[in-house]
């Protein structure tokens, strides 16, 4: 049985840690986000194996059905599709590289030298299972003993909402103007002008280009 | 399940099997019945759809393949099968490859929570609703990749309006049956599913009055609410008709399975129809339970769950000891099919007292599982 | 679970997934790498959270409070970040990090 449990662990942490180091060197960004999904996955298995099943569910809505379509969406809206295969690291990524493994170091170091890897001992009568809180602690605890912190998450989703809508909220009579073939046309010679110029693209353009880049979406 | 393989293995055999390998055997029959199931539900699906279509407008369907065309889905299976397999040269050819497999993965997770029968559930979860739904949005990852991989401005057209149509209507879907959720308090689709017995919901049976099965959610006013909010969520979500943008025909050919052909493009078809028919029963498990012969026309849509379902209602009524009136052949033959899975959990005698009545009697130690 | 795995290899787990989170979040150029890798980030701490709850104070609910309310903000911050994306990218046509360098002195 121990066996058999460590042996499930050790699939999920090679699913998490494998689909993570994936998500942060593939080059291609939607593969990344795919990538991500994988890792969320193992995690919300992680969070099986420790028998916090409601997280583990909360994960999957959360993460895998929420989080990684809004960054698919976000990738798809944001793609510049002529500039694909361009550099996707910073020019000193190494910094960042040196910085992870060190403080992977600093962390790790103490604990192999100090800690003692032992398991536990069985609390309690040998074989009586853990009483284990479920999803109906969790929620009585929610209406009384973190109601301040209950009421203030939703506080905060609330404003993420009404803030993530006013940044990303585009002026309709911008967004909705359908192009004739003449001005698409004066639209992409002005362009490769602003472009060999050097300068940055005036911000009606960026948004008529945006339009012209994802019409159809809605 | 547990127990029948454990009398198979270590008392019938003698094969000392430990504990766990004797749960994992018992939890992969039970996936690969399932899994058995829903192709072939999805099939006869199709089918019935194509001829109420017709019917509907003036048609008159498959009718070649068999008597009135009941082989048609075996021959479109065969169809399916052995189509070639077109991957188009500038499409990603793994995530393409992949599409279809995380579409139809989550349908077929869906299975581990929804209850069949007493007794009869794959996994009761605390939390089995929220993992209903939850699981139910992960597809939409999988619409995401099969309409960017395909390289196909119809197909990501497609991918986008499933995706956004799936996303933006499963908070209606999850927040109409939370007040079945607090009617019950519980997320269990078990505990869900035994409140609903008895003549008034959550009271259960009043002496001397008999048991109408008003105790469904949908006979009080909040859950009939619900319903019909569940109703159009659970439409947009199957993508039927009122709400089947994203594969509108006339304009984005089919979506985002406009690059898929053979049993890549069956695979899809697969997931639609299983999470349709995983839609009908979660409505049925949360709202109508114990829908027996009422004609009702979501049973008929869901024409396997109001079989099933009627064959509950001859058991459940049996308490400690009952006596069964059996209206017809069918009815016998249902009532014997599920008392076979019944009775691994709950050993049953019954016999036949004259013409039409058959007595059941249980043991009164396993009496709570009914 | 507690009897078979010790709780240090599940605090490992976390550990890596945070440097592997914390790299992607230096090392990327594009707006949206960089959320993934908070993404990754805010998972691995969230691993933390429920191994002790699970190992330590199994009949309380303080660690899985813990852990939804860190869902919570993650969501939030998901929302938000990537309508800052598609605002940048907007004014911008780009979701490059260095480009959008308009405050250097």
């Amino acid at each position: 049985m121990e066996l058999v449990i460590q042996l499930i662990f050790a699939a999920i942490t090679a699913l998490i840690i494998g689909a993570a180091m994936m998500t942060v060197l593939v080059r291609n960004i939607i593969h990344a986000a795919l990538w991500l999904i994988a890792s969320f996955f193992g995690v919300a298995a992680l969070y099986l194996l420790l028998e916090a099943e409601f997280i583990a569910v909360v994960q999957v809505l959360i993460y895998v059905g929420a989080v990684s379509i809004l960054i698919l969406f976000a990738i798809m809206l944001t793609r510049q599709i002529t500039n694909q295969g361009a550099q996707q690291f910073v020019a000193r990524w190494w910094v960042g590289a040196v910085v992870a493994v060190t403080l992977f170091t600093l962390v790790m170091a103490p604990a192999l030298i100090t800690a003692t890897w032992v398991l536990p001992p069985q609390q309690g009568p040998a074989g009586a299972p853990a009483v284990l809180a479920g999803p109906a602690e969790l929620g009585r605890g929610f209406v009384s003993e973190f109601l301040l912190q209950f009421e203030i998450a939703g506080l905060l989703l609330l404003v993420a909402l009404i803030g993530a809508i006013v940044i990303a909220f585009e002026e309709r009579a911008r967004r909705r103007r359908v192009l004739t073939l003449a001005e698409e046309h004066a639209l992409r010679s002005q362009e490769s002008g602003v472009r060999s110029q050097n300068e940055p693209p005036q911000p009606l353009v960026a948004a008529e280009r945006t339009e012209r880049a994802t019409a159809g979406q809605d | 399940m547990t127990d029948i393989l454990n009398n198979i293995l270590n008392t019938t055999l003698g094969l000392n099997a430990p504990q766990w390998l004797v749960a994992l055997l018992g939890y992969m029959v039970v996936a690969t019945l399932l899994f058995l199931v829903a192709p072939f539900q999805m099939l006869f699906f199709t089918y019935y759809e194509r001829r109420a279509i017709a019917k509907m407008q003036d048609r008159i369907g498959p009718n070649r393949v068999g008597p009135q065309g009941l082989l048609q889905p075996i021959a479109d299976g065969v169809k399916m099968f052995t189509k070639e397999d077109i991957v188009p040269t500038s499409a990603d050819k793994w995530v393409h490859l992949l599409a279809p497999c995380v579409v139809v993965a989550p349908t077929m997770f869906m299975f581990a929570v929804l209850p069949w029968g007493p007794g009869m559930v794959p996994v009761d979860l605390n939390a089995g609703l929220l993992f209903f739904f939850a699981i139910s949005s992960v597809s939409a990852v999988g619409l995401m990749m099969a309409g960017w991989s395909s390289n196909n401005k119809f197909s990501l057209l497609g991918a986008m309006r499933a995706v956004a149509q799936m996303v933006s209507y499963e908070i209606p879907a999850v927040l109409s049956l939370l007040a079945i959720v607090m009617f019950t308090g519980s997320l269990s689709l078990v505990a869900i599913v035994e409140a609903q017995r008895g003549l008034i919901a959550n009271i259960g049976d009043i002496a001397n009055i008999p048991d109408l099965g008003l105790g469904w959610y949908i006979f009080s006013p909040v859950g009939f609410v619900a319903f019909i909010a569940f109703f159009i969520a659970a439409l947009a979500e199957g993508e039927r008709t009122p709400f089947d943008i994203p594969e509108a025909d006339s304009e984005i050919v089919a979506g985002y399975m406009t690059e898929y052909s053979g049993m890549k493009f069956g695979l899809f078809y697969l997931a639609q129809y299983v999470l349709n028919f995983l839609l009908c029963a979660i409505t049925a498990r949360d709202l109508f339970w114990r829908l027996a012969r009422a004609g009702c026309a979501l049973a008929q849509r869901a024409g396997a769950l109001a079989r099933e379902s009627c064959g509950q209602r001859l058991v459940q009524r049996a308490g400690r000891c009952a006596r069964l009136r059996l209206f017809s052949h069918q009815d016998l033959l249902l009532f014997l099919c599920d008392d076979l899975a019944t009775r691994c959990f709950a050993p049953a005698t019954y016999r036949p007292v004259d013409g039409f009545w058959l007595e059941v009697s249980y043991p009164a130690d396993r009496c709570e599982h009914l | 679970m507690t009897q078979a795995v010790p709780i240090e290899a599940v605090l490992t787990v976390a550990a890596a997934l945070f440097c592997i989170g914390l790299f992607g979040a230096l090392a990327r150029r594009n707006l949206v790498s960089i959320l993934i890798g908070v993404e990754l980030m805010l998972n691995a701490v969230n691993i933390n959270l429920i191994a002790f709850w699970r190992y330590y104070e199994a009949q309380f609910i303080t660690g899985q409070t813990f852990a939804l309310f860190i869902i919570t903000v993650a969501a939030a911050e998901a929302a938000v970040g990537l309508a800052m994306v598609i605002a940048v990218y907007r004014s911008w046509t780009t979701v490059n990090a260095e480009s959008v360098d308009s405050l250097k002195g």
